[in-house]
């Protein structure tokens, strides 16, 4: 394996990257926790974020419950570095252990090629791993344990398997307490009739054990042979110490109970030395018969040893805790083994999609899982998709500078377009309405207008406008309509850009304003843009007439005077009439009607009459009018 | 003798048991031979989606490498939103965006007896959207916070003190370093404040810049700065002009395009870069005109970072949604044509754009580069912080020999 570098500081703060190699690294594990508090916490975290990774690659089957495994063995390895742990801690740790133990039997048992010499490797590394009984029993003869003890453990070590281990057991024995109790004669004869060597040639006799041998049938062969010599030798399995080895290796159920001494390692033994058809259903259901002389330590394993994978899914799932149900009903799912079994109470939803879219709703409480429970919930059909809109609209959004926002948006792009839809909704004028509050009227347009609320938009709008039309153009209310008429210009709503049109207009003549009485182009530009407002396609709704009319007056020529100045005419004869068309609109209203169409002239100068305000620009208008005329002529 | 070697084979045998003869089982389930050669990647499917130019088209990278070049992580059990190094010293600062009441922290690793270490934190009292390193002492952070607060956490004190705040319920979206004493926020709602960092006097002050809100903010000289934002737009602000009006506006031609973040060249300020929604990192010459100067879309989703290597003329680094970090080569690329001076206008290839993370955790939020070295930082929405080096990119081949 390749060096590794690592990150180190020299004296006065230079940098020096150092190669360590592989085998010098720390601890071998990818996360290290530097927080002690959170180092439980992170070692969960961590499994599922790499699990979550698995969950979503195009592994197999197979290679995903392997990979499960991996990472929830490397989360076991974090929390048993703990050195004082609390109670909780091993409640935790008990957890984990169990879920593994129970994915990797899953494995062994239906993940894997049964052609191939996996599933019995595996079933064999499972008990190494996770029953350490006969570790321990081995461990204890070899103290200075005596010959029964020795006996005991070589057929328990061959019930489960290890016969290589058994082998060399006796091996040893004869070696060094053997040859000394039978005597030099005996030494090397390889024919000898003493138990120790019919054992050791017994197990030396075992084809290799793999599914090839099993398949042609070398593996029966040998095991009829070693029945041949139980008999030959007169002993009835259990009768005597070789009598139950040789009963174990010929597969006899009563020798293979009598040898272990666990359910685990029962149900081994009988898968290992069972004698019944290629079919694996059959071959869990001798095995479950054969260990069924112990009480199974977990009801998952048996409901998995007797074929019933949903029971142990089931079983396995605690409140608050759907990690391993969830992964587990995953790949019995993909596995083609779960299609069949619903949860009735539950919508019919099926056990796999049940059991997937609780786990992603547990990791809703961390804010960055929301990936993880997305994913998840994506591939649990509709409910799924309904389940996640709900998260992704609840999510905490309070305002635009939040990346949140535009997480959720991309997340949302995963949904049906209607749900994606509703979630930009529900985010969007939730950070309008934030906007509004505060009085951010451009953002407040821009988030209904992309929530697709054109009313509220526009009465955000019209909000803008009216604080810019009572201010007039020097003032923050004209600023905040430029932002306003920006934001409805940027957002992408064509219906709504095309309704709220008039506000760009309206700033646009504001900003001509600004310069009217400097420039003759800028008074011009005004003229138009007010022409523009005011005509069919203008949009601007009629109370804010009185304003643009009184604007656009207010920087004609005061006298005649200036005409005879030679100052230029800032607004001409077209603009004009259409200032004056709309004057006596307004001016031809009745009742509350015109109170309502005078209110912006009347808050525009509130020290002047309404009504005098429209007979001096009256005026004003028609004196230009005339102006233009004489002009022209 | 016997007794001994025969139990110690069995407990060997026991410690090895789930891998086959010859096989290490190594992160992810990977299979790794113990002669090195990585068998069958299991694969966590591959590292990016497909990188296209934004014009031109075309895949932008055709090798996507398989090797994993992070070289240390630490977990921090809460999703990070930023990180920054010191300049002076030999430490990184991040900050975490739970959002959760007293969740939130701003945390200094440094490097220890025992390697990268926890040297101190401070609760964060909400989300930390922006941390930029002081100018002087260079020892100093300043944070922008979702509680509208722009705070200053002293390095040499371990200790946060107050700046200034935007009015409530604006958040403070970015933040700027201008010189030794002054600093420029940017409030999400539009508002922009120059602030005297020890005071926290402000100079001058803007209601409502850019209302659809602001996203970030980047020192141009110790006078201007530039912010940017959703609406699309990157506003520079001239302090010596006061904050009426930005001194100058930059667009992005493509409607509702957010801009997520933004640096510049200090070495040539009138350069400035933005990530968009998109997954484009763009770049402008504010000397020519209000478009941009180049566009290219490496990644897949947000860009959530941008940094300008000022130690290292015409790299850049990027990191996004997509889970990838990316080192930009402008200079390599200039060589194919484009002057020495013009490097951030020369148009990338796949040579020149090398990935440092490999998108296998989930989104990027900030990435950056020691100053006086190779180191790089980047912080994911996995808790983590992810320390690898510039070199690695060199690692970026197929493993296969």
């Amino acid at each position: 394996m390749g060096a590794q570098r690592s990150i180190s500081w020299a004296p006065g703060g230079s940098i020096a990257v150092s190669s360590v190699g592989a085998s010098n690294t720390e601890d071998g594990v990818p996360f290290r926790i530097l927080d002690p508090r959170a180092q439980n916490v992170s070692a969960i975290l961590s499994m599922k974020y790499q699990a979550h990774l698995i969950f979503t690659s195009d592994m197999s089957v197979a290679e995903k419950s392997k990979s499960y495994r991996a990472v929830i063995q490397e989360c076991i390895e974090a929390l048993a570095k703990e050195h004082n742990p609390s109670a909780q801690n091993l409640q935790l740790l008990d957890v984990v252990t169990e879920g593994h133990k129970i994915l990797w039997f899953c494995e062994a048992l239906y993940f894997v090629d049964e052609s191939k010499d996996s599933a019995l490797s595996l079933l064999r590394d499972w008990l190494r791993v996770h029953d350490a009984g006969v570790d321990e029993a081995v461990q204890s003869y070899l103290d200075g344990g005596d010959e029964t003890q020795f006996w005991q453990v070589v057929s328990r070590l061959a019930a489960i398997g290890r016969r290589e281990d058994a082998t060399e057991l006796v091996q040893t024995r004869i070696q060094n307490v053997d040859s000394r109790a039978m005597g030099a004669a005996a030494l090397g004869d390889a024919g000898s009739s003493e138990p120790i060597y019919v054992a050791e040639a017994a197990l030396l006799d075992a084809p290799p054990d793999t599914a090839e041998a099993r398949l042609d049938g070398q593996f029966r062969v040998w095991q009829e042979e070693c029945i041949a010599t139980l008999e030959a030798l007169d002993v009835k399995s259990g009768d005597n110490q070789l009598g139950l080895l040789l009963g174990v290796l010929g597969g006899q159920p009563s020798a293979l109970q009598k040898s272990c001494r666990s359910w685990e390692e029962l149900f081994v033994a009988g898968y290992l030395y069972t004698r019944v058809g290629g079919d694996p259903a059959d071959r869990r259901k001798r095995s479950v018969e054969i260990a069924s002389a112990f009480q199974a330590t977990h009801k998952a394993l048996l409901a998995l040893a007797d074929s019933n994978p949903p029971e142990s899914i089931v079983v396995l799932a605690r409140p608050g805790e759907y990690f391993y149900s969830a992964h587990l009903a995953d790949l019995f799912s993909r596995a083609g083994k779960l299609d069949l079994y619903m949860v009735p109470a539950n919508d019919q939803k099926s056990l796999r999609d049940y059991f997937v879219s609780e786990y992603a709703l547990s990791l809703e409480t961390l804010r960055g899982t929301v990936q993880l429970s997305a994913d998840y919930l994506l591939s649990c059909g509709r409910r799924g998709e309904e389940i996640l809109t709900d998260i992704l609209c609840r999510m905490e959004t309070q305002s635009a500078a939040d990346p949140a926002v535009e997480k959720v948006f991309a997340l949302s792009k995963k949904l049906s377009p209607k749900r994606s839809e509703m979630v930009v909704r529900k985010i969007c004028t939730r950070l309008a309405s934030n906007c509004a509050v505060i009085g951010n009227s451009a953002g407040a347009t821009y988030w209904f207008t992309r929530a697709n609320d054109a009313e509220r938009a526009v009465a955000q709008a019209e909000a803008s406008l009216t604080s810019a039309e009572i201010g007039g153009c020097h003032s923050a209310g004209a600023e905040a309509l430029d932002r306003t008429a920006e934001a409805i210009s940027v957002c992408d709503n064509p219906l709504i850009q095309e309704k709220l049109d008039y506000l760009r207009m309206y700033s646009e003549l504001q900003a001509s304003l600004i310069n009217a009485d400097e420039e003759s182009s800028a008074a011009r530009d005004a003229a138009s843009s007010a022409s523009a407002l005011l005509g069919a396609n203008g949009g601007l709704p009629e109370a804010h007439w009185g304003v643009v009319v009184y604007d656009c007056a207010s920087i004609l020529l005061p006298s005649t005077d200036a005409r005879a100045e030679g100052k230029p005419i800032g607004i001409g004869k077209d603009e004009t009439y259409s200032l004056l068309k709309a004057l006596e609109t307004l001016s031809a209203s009745t009742g509350a009607h015109r109170d309502s169409l005078l209110e912006g002239l009347r808050q525009r100068n509130s020290a002047a009459d309404p009504e005098q305000l429209l007979s001096t620009v009256r005026l004003k208008l028609m004196r230009n009018l005339a102006f233009c005329i004489l002009s022209e002529n | 003798m016997a007794r001994k070697r025969t139990a110690t084979r069995m407990l060997a045998k026991q410690a090895g048991s789930e891998r086959k003869q010859g096989e290490v089982e190594s992160k992810f389930g990977e299979i790794v031979s113990l002669s090195g050669r990585k068998e069958e990647p299991v694969g966590l499917g591959s590292a990016l989606g497909p990188l296209n130019w934004t014009e031109g088209g075309g895949d932008l990278m055709s090798d996507s490498p398989s090797g994993d070049v992070v070289e240390k992580v630490l977990f921090s059990g809460k999703v990070l939103a930023t990180v920054r190094w010191l300049e002076s010293g030999s430490s990184a600062v991040v900050g975490s965006s739970e959002g959760e009441p007293g969740e939130d922290f701003v945390r200094v690793y440094e490097d220890g007896n025992n390697g990268i270490d926890l040297k101190h934190e401070c609760v964060h009292p909400g989300k930390v959207f922006d941390l930029e390193v002081t100018i002087g002492d260079r020892n100093s952070v300043l944070c922008a916070s979702s509680d509208g607060m722009v705070r200053l956490y002293l390095n040499s004190k371990s200790a946060m003190e107050r700046v200034g705040g935007f009015p409530q319920g604006e958040a403070a979206a970015g933040v700027a370093a201008l010189s030794e004493r002054t600093a420029a926020g940017a409030g999400s709602e539009g508002s922009i404040a120059v602030m005297d960092i020890e005071t926290g006097v402000a100079s001058a002050e803007r209601a409502g810049g850019d209302g659809i809100g602001i996203r970030a903010a980047s020192r141009l000289t110790s006078d201007d700065f530039a912010t940017a934002g959703i609406s699309g737009f990157v506003s520079l602000w001239d302090c010596r002009q006061g904050l009426s009006a930005p001194s100058q506006r930059l667009r992005y031609p493509r409607s509702r395009a957010a801009l997520l973040c933004i640096d510049a060249d200090r070495a040539q300020t009138h350069y400035v870069f933005c990530g968009t929604d998109m997954g484009e990192v763009v770049c402008w010459d504010r000397r020519k005109e209000e478009f941009p100067v180049s566009s290219t879309a490496p990644h897949n989703g947000q860009v959530w970072d941008v940094r300008v290597m000022n130690s290292r003329p015409g790299m850049l680094l990027s990191c996004g949604e997509d889970g990838s970090v990316l080192s930009w080569d402008f200079l390599q690329a200039a060589q194919r044509g484009v002057g020495a001076e013009e490097y951030w206008t020369a148009e990338m290839t796949a040579a020149e754009l090398k990935q440092l993370a490999l998108g296998k955790t989930l989104g990027v939020n900030a990435v950056d580069v020691h100053a006086k070295g190779d180191l790089v930082a980047y912080v994911t929405d996995s808790s983590t912080l992810c320390f690898t080096s510039l070199t690695n990119s060199e690692r970026l081949a197929p493993i296969e020999e």
